[in-house]
């Protein structure tokens, strides 16, 4: 046996692993060699010290203190938990009223009063051909009768806002015998139409919209 | 471990599980001191932590024991939960370089360890001679690297067995052998350090 060996073998030696040949072989090379013998029993008392070290006490509430732990983190869980619900809650009732909001403004727009604002697809479907464009023509802008003393070839100008264009000529391509003599663009973003009718109809209403 | 024995240790968990704290009285009864033990000598620097662990680990043991298949000894389990506690919390700590370096009871360090030394001198009677060599080698135990620390708390604190002590580390034989070899090793350095620093002394004495 070599001192590494030997010395690889002070654990098993204390365990009591060592078979009779190699514990033979371990204290001959003790005899022989005086330094191995004191690291060999420095080993020894450091592994003896180390197993009579004493036992250290734990506190004497530490029994008292772990369950206070354990309701404390309880109870925060209940808390954590009861939040976590509440949050769902909230975002539930958050989600539900978004769809109620878009549900009514969706409704809104198919319940407003028409008088509020004139829209082209009024205009255009709900213009019936008995009604002379001349009645529709307030609802888009001023209109000025140019024509007062020519009753059967009525001449109009309409000064319309811009935003307002497409209906108006939405509605007007549902009077083909109305024809456009000119457009132009006045100031304060308006439009000024001058119109002319081919054929007979009666007057120019002043204020009212049908 | 007796029939009998297992037969209590089955019962216990069983009324864990149902969560009667009389059967959480009775487990802490029975491995507060062994945790507490492990739990501070494992921590070695930052022993002030101890008790903050030891309820951790009586906590986890706790919130998983409906996960305790019973195919382990109930001490290992819980031993196995303390050693990866405090591999956690070390690990924790070392990574935000605390400085929380509350020693062995004293606070000494192993710099310290000549005046330890020059004290048992002055009370030369063979307990507080033991009791001196304790204490420096616990003082020691806390320089060891915190894999080492582990496996010496395991084998020679809690005098658990090798099979005990790979189960609960989670290291093969051949590893946690050699690693209590080292440590033991380091140890043995330490207590001819403080051999050799007390017979100086006592040597300097005699000769005044």
């Amino acid at each position: 046996m070599t001192i590494d060996q030997a010395r690889a073998s002070f654990d098993a030696h204390l365990d009591g692993e060592l078979g009779p040949e190699d514990t033979a072989a371990f204290d001959e090379l003790l005899r022989s060699n005086p330094a191995l013998t004191a690291e060999w029993e420095a080993y020894k008392a450091t592994v003896q010290t180390l197993q009579g070290l004493p036992e250290k006490a734990p506190p004497s509430d530490l029994m008292e203190s772990t369950t206070r732990r354990w309701r404390r983190r309880q109870r925060l869980r209940y808390y954590e938990d009861d939040r976590s619900h509440r949050y769902r809650l909230e975002l539930a009732l958050c989600v539900i009223l978004v769809i109620a909001l878009v549900a009514i403004g969706g409704l809104s727009s198919f319940t407003t009063d028409p008088s509020a604002e004139f829209r082209p697809s009024d205009a255009v479907t709900n213009a019936p051909a008995s009604v002379p464009l001349v009645q529709w023509l307030p609802a888009f802008g001023a209109v000025t009768d140019l024509s007062p003393e020519e009753p059967e070839r009525p001449r109009v100008q309409l000064d319309l806002p811009s935003e307002r264009e497409g209906a108006f000529r939405a509605t007007l391509s549902s009077y083909p015998q109305w024809e456009i003599e000119s457009r132009v663009l006045i100031p304060s973003q308006k439009i000024r139409y001058t119109l002319q009718k081919n054929g007979p109809t009666s007057g120019v209403p002043s204020s009212q919209s049908p | 471990m007796s029939a009998d024995e297992r037969a209590q240790e089955r019962q216990m968990v069983a009324g864990l599980k149902r969560g009667e704290p009389a059967a959480f009285r009775a487990l802490h009864r029975s491995y507060e001191t062994s945790t507490y033990n492990l739990v501070f000598r494992m921590l070695g620097p930052f022993v002030a932590d101890a008790e903050d662990i030891t309820q951790e680990v009586f906590i986890t043991i706790l919130q998983s024991i409906s996960q305790f298949q019973q195919r382990s000894r109930l001490s290992t389990w819980i031993y196995r939960i303390a050693v990866n506690k405090c591999r956690n919390h070390l690990k924790h700590l070392r990574r935000r370089r605390a400085e929380k370096h509350v020693m062995f009871e004293d606070d000494e360090t192993l710099s310290q360890a000549s005046s330890l030394a020059n004290r048992s001198i002055a009370r030369p009677d063979r307990e507080a001679e033991a009791k001196e060599v304790q204490r420096f080698i616990q003082t020691a135990m806390s320089h060891l690297p915190d894999d080492h620390r582990e496996i010496v708390v395991l084998r020679d604190i809690l005098a658990l067995s090798y099979e005990e002590i790979e189960s609960i580390t989670s290291l093969r034989a051949g590893t946690v052998k050699s690693r209590l070899f080292r440590a033991r090793q380091s140890l043995r350095e330490a207590y001819e350090y403080w051999t050799k620093r007390q017979n100086d002394v006592h040597t300097e004495k005699e000769s005044t």
